[in-house]
């Protein structure tokens, strides 16, 4: 049975040899890579080190927006919407202004779970945030996608709002605010509001922003599109 | 190595058949379960993409997780079920010896779908992953991988114990398929789900489990099937079966080896990307040598694939396998992935692999196998036949409206005149007609369903009344 071990050993090699010279020498080469200040400066052995005082990047994100990126994948988003600012050469993400420089590997190490995404049926998210700030718009643009962007197809996440009664003993206070003469205006007396889901998962959507600098990633376009 | 010999005397055979035969149609009857499953939430899905409002009210059934269930039931489900029922049947007849202890195939078979069970309905209320292909939730992953171990080991122990000298090539392709689905399963929850590895290291990691899962996992013991399959039902021998053994090998380093394809322009080193891409060329040597062996033996013989309906799905299935290959090279030159990346292709890609390679060559196998290990035949194949053409339609009609579709995109995509609101209205023509390829598709799984459990029943029914006088002449 001679032929049997080496049928073993070759079908073991084959799987080992990708394994370690895919991911275990990209594992040593990312493995260690650090937060960093947007330039570096030289130290009398001129060594390159991190500019002591300034803000270091990428920002570890707050409590509520990591809440808020458990819902993006538990919501399955990552299925339309990738998160990654390809080279110029390979499409028109910056010339969309889906963000300002590409994205590199050191802007997802604070990140639990890195959503790249591979599909696009929706926009690329990246530097949502930078694009839109406005709360309000992607609260109504997660209810009914129709209201903020005709035609998209987008599912609307009504799950994700309560609908209540305005009385002096309900907050209303983060209620949506319609568009005039929209047909999903709730009717005279109600209104709609976001669940905390929902204000953690906007959290998240508003912080998605690349739009630093990193020692090996310079910003290169100014113009944010839409 | 050398030719499957046709001449084995049919005692063994029907021993080894009925070693396996309980545990055999469990996984028959569980793969066509989690088949429909998987297509109803295709369906699902091609709706939601046609009426974005569609059932949106339920959280459960939002598109994201429709998605995720798709995907695990289609390679948990009724891919691993199927390779489960065919590879062992092959394994043991190849061997000549029947598969010991289908009490705990069984059995693990149970535990396997109680784990996808498990992992649907955790799906279901939101406990998916983020990486596609991996979604079911990682408390799952600790069953399968028992199961599993239940299950591949007597697979592997039928080849160590094999009754006669001869090595075939199907049988290394199922072994290699056997031994790395674990471990590619145990690398992928270990530095994603238990210990996360950090940042890109995770993409990387996952495009590295998506690729071996469909080219060490589900291309491997479809191509042993079809190794076993084309020479038997055509009567024709391999061509050139002494270049097979080279083009396990090179398919089995190269594919492996190509996996970052995937991240081409991601934020992950270069270098990992060309080194993929070298390796994905170079598939052209297993390519040639398998367009060869396989497609150039299934259409040697018109007349047995005019016949033979086992054979023509597995042709189509050959066909469609070597097209998928060449899509594959052609999508890593950097001029095309600047169109078709992050478009509906890469959806097309993956259909044409588990709907246009594998499932064709696991119904031509269900369609040999079940009468065979019945010992009961189809009175009629119309039914049969009208499942291939149905089949065969649905999978051209979506394939075409993905890959044409996406094109479209991309070049609108790169269009920056055009919004992005405009590019996906504009791709509403070809989401209709996607959905009609998904609803063909059901509409031919729904038939092979009835065909192969028609037959099962037929069988029992015929069975009935002769019950009492074989136990009468046991007895005497």
């Amino acid at each position: 049975m001679k032929h049997f071990s080496v049928l073993l050993f070759g079908i073991f090699i084959i799987l080992t040899s990708s394994f370690l010279g895919l991911i275990s020498s990209s594992l040593n080469q990312l493995g260690d890579l650090k937060q960093s200040t947007e330039s570096l400066e030289l130290n009398e052995s001129g060594e390159p080190i991190l500019v002591e005082g300034d803000p270091l990047y990428p920002m570890k994100l707050s409590g509520l927006s990591e809440q808020g990126h458990m819902e993006y994948i538990q919501l399955g988003c990552v299925n339309c919407h990738s998160q990654q600012v390809r080279r110029e050469e390979l499409g028109k993400d910056l010339e969309r202004g889906f963000g300002q420089r590409v994205s590199v590997p050191r802007d997802y190490i604070m990140q639990s779970n890195v959503v790249l995404g591979y599909t696009r049926l929706g926009p690329d998210l990246s530097n949502v945030g930078a694009r839109i700030k406005d709360l309000n718009w992607h609260l109504l643009h997660l209810y009914n996608p129709q209201i903020t962007s005709p035609g998209s197809l987008m599912p609307p996440f009504p799950f994700l709002f309560k609908t209540v009664e305005i009385s002096e003993t309900t907050a209303t206070d983060s209620a949506l605010v319609f568009p005039e003469g929209n047909p999903n205006t709730p009717k005279e007396g109600m209104a709609i509001i976001p669940t905390k889901r929902a204000i953690a998962l906007v959290e998240y959507l508003l912080n998605l922003d690349i739009h630093y600098n990193l020692p090996e990633a310079v910003i290169t376009k100014n113009d944010t599109g839409k | 190595m050398s030719q499957p010999s046709i001449a084995s005397p049919n005692d063994s055979l029907n021993a080894i058949d009925s070693s396996i035969n309980k545990a055999a149609f469990y996984f028959i009857l569980s793969a066509i379960t989690w088949l429909l499953l998987s297509s109803l939430f295709a369906v699902i899905g091609g709706i939601k993409t046609v009426l974005p409002s569609f059932l949106s009210t339920y959280e459960g059934f939002t598109f994201g997780r429709i998605q995720a269930m798709l995907n695990s039931t289609l390679i948990m489900g009724w891919c691993s079920n199927a390779i489960f029922a065919v590879a062992f049947w092959i394994m043991a007849r190849l061997s000549s010896t029947p598969i010991k202890h289908g009490g705990i195939l069984l059995l693990a078979g149970f535990i396997w779908n109680v784990a996808l069970t498990l992992g649907l309905l955790g799906i279901f209320i939101g406990d998916l992953t983020a990486y596609s292909w991996m979604e079911f939730p990682s408390y799952t992953s600790g069953i399968f991988l028992l199961a599993y171990t239940l299950i591949a080991v007597w697979g592997i122990v039928a080849y160590r114990h094999k009754q006669n000298d001869y090595s075939y090539v199907s049988q290394w392709y199922i072994l290699g398929g056997l031994l790395w689905f674990p471990w590619i399963f145990v690398i992928g929850q270990f530095f994603i789900n238990w210990v996360p590895v950090r940042g890109a290291l995770q993409s990387i990691v996952h495009a590295w489990y998506i690729n071996n899962i469909f080219y060490l996992w589900l291309c491997p013991i479809a191509l042993g099937a079809c190794y076993y399959f084309i020479p038997k039902l055509s009567n024709t021998p391999i061509r050139s079966y002494h270049m097979s053994a080279l083009a396990f090998w090179t398919f089995a380093l190269f594919a492996s080896w190509s996996g970052m394809t995937y991240l081409i322009g991601a934020p992950v080193p270069v270098w990992l990307t060309t080194t993929s891409i070298v390796f994905a060329i170079a598939l052209i040597i297993p390519l040639l040598i398998l367009y060869v062996n396989l497609v150039g033996t299934a259409l040697a013989s018109a007349s047995q694939l005019k016949n033979n309906l086992a054979l023509r799905f597995i042709t189509f299935g050959s066909i469609a396998f070597i097209l998928h290959l060449i899509v594959k090279m052609l999508l890593t030159f950097s001029s095309i992935d600047a169109v078709a990346h992050f478009t509906m292709i890469y959806d097309a890609h993956h259909w044409q692999l588990i709907y246009g390679f594998f499932s064709m060559i696991f119904f031509g196998a269900f369609y040999y196998l079940v009468p065979t290990l019945l010992n009961h035949y189809f009175k009629s194949y119309f039914l049969p036949n009208l499942q291939f053409i149905l089949s065969a339609l649905g999978i051209i009609i979506l394939l075409a409206a993905l890959y044409i579709g996406g094109w479209q995109q991309g070049t609108q995509y790169n269009t920056v005149e055009l919004s992005f609101l405009e590019i996906t209205n504009n791709l509403s023509l070809w989401m209709q007609l996607k959905l009609v390829g998904l609803v063909l598709i059901l509409l031919a799984n729904l038939l092979f369903a009835f065909n192969v459990t028609g037959l099962l029943l037929s069988k029992l029914l015929d069975a009935l009344p002769n019950f009492s006088n074989e136990e009468l002449n046991q007895n005497t």
